[in-house]
């Protein structure tokens, strides 16, 4: 046996780095299935490829399961999820399929969800039904004055995760990130299909497409052929009927394709070369495309501009808040050092509110580039805060980013809960939005509908919370949206005795509590009851990107 | 339930929970897509735990399942038909045999990956084993990190390349 040269085992390892990360095109799977099958040394190192990338399953499990933390904070390290599924299929055998075999020797009709019905203890919560995972394959990173055609059903916003589907625009200009490395910027009227993490398809309109070495292959299909890569740049544009324009600005190209008569078509096109290839299929040589494409550059700029013309204007709205009397605590996170241990308040008038003190937390980036953020990861991150307001009505706003509900509950303030009147907001585990008040008679938690499930984590959203004494409503907010109502029963004036920012401790004492897993960008408490229209406004001035067409403001 | 029952339960109980690892790493290598590979296992786990009574303790209780789950994989190729990753039945068939005859070796270097991850620098094993937790794709991975989506694509390649030399670096000097 020929022992492997490096540049073989350079190529078998890319192989196999794409095969685990679902990357890998049909032609070189091909070549990898020959090669497992021809040759010792690859077979082995395929087997130990694969291994290894079940031990690391292992281990990344096993890593969760020693930081599972409860609601009230604490952690279960004996917990291997890892062995989650199994442990749910023993209890499967045990008291369901084994025992009614052995007892009843009747053949297994049982499936998995009966487990759910189990009475184990400490087992019926690993019995969910799985979650299937459909692969991303793209992400979408830029987006500017972008409309939807109507018969679009998938209409994705700035930051969605991508998995196969169409994206069709009547306008605007779009960026598109595959996962294997290859941009695309998306011209409207367009519509253009992702396939797989370096495959797409264009129906129709114009696309430029930048691909780097790693993504060399990167493919689009288009009406009478298609396109492969070799790593380049190079701009697409199927005209209505199905003629294509091909340019590219450096590498080379390789088109594909078949002409009606069934002739197959090859051409090689080098950087400064075009081909037009009409509507019958037949490809000839261009002296340049019609229009110009937007390039990634083109696109960015329009982006950076938007991005800025955004800041500013929500800069002018955070003084306008900073000097409202009604404002009684505004935190708005910008320019503040990256070592600054102290929050400070901007509310000009409510001088007797202090700045807040922060503990753990770190800063990080917020909704715009260059805006400070303060992110809460560990069981102890906070903001310790003094808040001697007492408020008959009372409004919340935040701006947040909710990394995780799974394991608790989501504090955006919260205090000291024995105290008569006192107040905690948070978001729960089901993502709903709460307003916890302590009464005479105990706590009153008033909930909203689920306001963020799974998709929305990761994301900046703005959620606000208005408690109106007067009119005993209590009334839910998201993205400027009211999103829930409900009745306000046992009305206190609210107080924030040892209030904290992102963190709510439990009866035993401050260091028994939860953290938000997320940052927060902007807070503030307002004395009185706002608007829907104020409300709306601070979303509008305040959100981070456009709203991508008419029904954009979607709901959580 | 009788007392034979109970412990032949406990016996399956037991039994699984130290192979299950090892199953699953078994399927994998026949089913590179991750999720495809868990649906296996799940439905191999059961036919396991419906056939146990067939199960001949002191037996090798691995192999034993490993034939469930091969047999699992095979019926599971019209399924996977449409797949982008299939190996032909041939390929299959040889790396099953080379995996049995590589389980030791396997065994060691599941180890010798514990050790190294805890050699890579911070950034790149949180990134790496974000990558792995259950329903984790790349794009959280970038997050974790706090790269973008190609350089964590980019990142991950090096990090495999790392960490599978590492491992073939620590077998070779504990056998010297």
């Amino acid at each position: 046996m020929t022992k492997l040269s490096d540049k073989e085992i350079v190529e078998l390892h890319d192989l196999l780095d794409a095969l685990v990360e679902n990357n890998l095109p049909k032609h070189k799977l091909a070549r990898l299935e020959n090669w497992i099958s021809e040759n010792e040394e690859v077979r082995q190192c395929y087997i130990e490829f694969m291994d290894m990338s079940s031990s690391l399953r292992h281990y990344a499990e096993e890593l969760i399961s020693d930081d599972i933390v409860d609601p009230n904070g604490e952690t279960h390290q004996n917990i291997i999820s890892f062995w989650k599924p199994l442990l749910a299929i023993a209890a499967l055998i045990v008291f369901g399929i084994f025992f009614n075999q052995q007892l009843q020797n009747s053949s297994s009709q049982t499936e998995l969800p009966k487990i759910v019905n189990n009475k184990v203890t400490g087992l019926t919560k690993i019995t969910e039904e799985p979650q299937v995972i459909v692969d991303t394959v793209a992400v979408l990173t830029k987006s500017v004055g972008v409309r939807w055609e109507d018969s679009s059903q998938f209409r994705a916003n700035l930051g969605d995760t991508l998995e196969p589907s169409t994206l069709k625009l009547v306008e605007g200009l779009v960026q598109v990130e595959f996962l294997q490395g290859a941009t695309v910027v998306l011209e409207g009227p367009v519509e253009f299909s992702l396939k797989n993490p370096n495959e797409g398809s264009l129906a129709k309109g114009k696309l430029r497409a930048i691909v780097p070495q790693v993504a060399t292959g990167f493919t689009i299909d288009l009406p009478k052929g298609r396109v492969i890569d070799l790593g380049t740049d190079f701009g697409l544009h199927v005209h209505p009927g199905g003629s294509t324009e091909l340019f590219v600005y450096k590498g080379n190209v390789i088109y594909e394709g078949q002409t009606d008569s069934g002739e197959s078509i090859t051409r090689e096109v080098f950087g400064g070369e075009s081909i037009f290839v009409d509507p019958y299929g037949n490809a000839n040589w261009a002296e340049m495309p019609s229009e110009p494409f937007i390039s990634a550059a083109d696109l960015a700029f329009r982006s950076m501009e938007e991005s800025q013309r955004r800041h500013s204007a929500w800069v002018d709205l955070s003084n306008e808040i900073s000097a409202d009397p009604k404002t009684l605590l505004y935190f708005s996170f910008d320019n503040h050092s990256p070592w600054s241990r102290i929050l400070r308040n901007e509310s000009v008038s409510n001088s007797s509110v202090q700045n807040g003190a922060i503990v753990g937390c770190n800063w990080s980036e917020g909704r715009w580039s260059g805006k400070g953020a303060l992110s809460f990861k560990r069981k102890n991150d906070r903001v310790r805060l003094q808040l001697p307001s007492h408020l008959k009505s009372a409004t919340f706003s935040a701006w947040l980013k909710i990394d995780s509900l799974s394991q608790s509950i989501s504090p955006i303030i919260c205090s000291e809960p024995k105290t008569l009147g006192s107040a905690c907001w948070i978001v729960n585990r089901d993502g709903k939005i709460v307003l916890r008040t302590r009464t005479s008679s105990g706590n009153n938690f008033y909930e909203s509908a689920v306001a963020f499930r799974a998709e929305k984590l990761g994301r900046w959203a703005h959620v606000a919370t208005t408690y109106n004494s007067d009119a005993k409503m209590i009334t839910h907010y998201v993205n400027g949206r009211s999103f829930s109502r409900e009745k306000l029963v046992d009305p206190v004036i609210l107080t924030f005795p040892k209030a904290m920012l992102g963190h709510s401790s439990s009866t035993q004492g401050s260091n028994d509590g939860v953290a938000l897993k997320g940052s927060i960008d902007e807070f503030g408490v307002f004395e009185g009851v706002y608007n829907e229209e104020q409300i709306r406004r601070l979303y509008e001035i305040g959100r981070p990107y456009e709203v991508p067409n008419a029904l954009g403001t979607r709901i959580p | 339930m009788s007392k034979n029952r109970q412990d032949r339960s406990a016996e399956l109980v037991q039994l699984m929970m130290k192979y299950q690892r090892r199953i699953f790493a078994y399927i994998h290598t026949l089913v590179p897509s991750r999720s495809d590979a868990e649906d296996i296992l799940q439905e191999a786990s059961v036919t396991i735990c419906e056939k146990f009574s067939s199960f001949e303790t002191g037996t090798n209780f691995y192999s034993w399942a490993c034939q469930i789950a091969y047999w699992k994989v095979r019926a599971a190729r019209k399924k996977f038909a449409t797949s982008k990753v299939v190996f032909n039945q041939e390929v299959l068939d040889v790396i099953s045999e080379t995996r049995i005859e590589l389980e030791d070796e396997l065994d060691i270097r599941h180890g010798a990956l514990s050790r190294c991850l805890k050699k890579l620098n911070d950034r790149d094993r949180r990134m790496v084993l974000t990558r792995y937790e259950s329903g984790k794709n790349v794009s959280a991975a970038a997050q974790a990190s706090g790269r973008t989506i190609q350089g964590a694509y980019k990142a991950l390649n090096r990090i495999r390349k790392t960490l599978f030399d590492c491992v073939s670096f620590e077998i070779t000097t504990e056998r010297a």
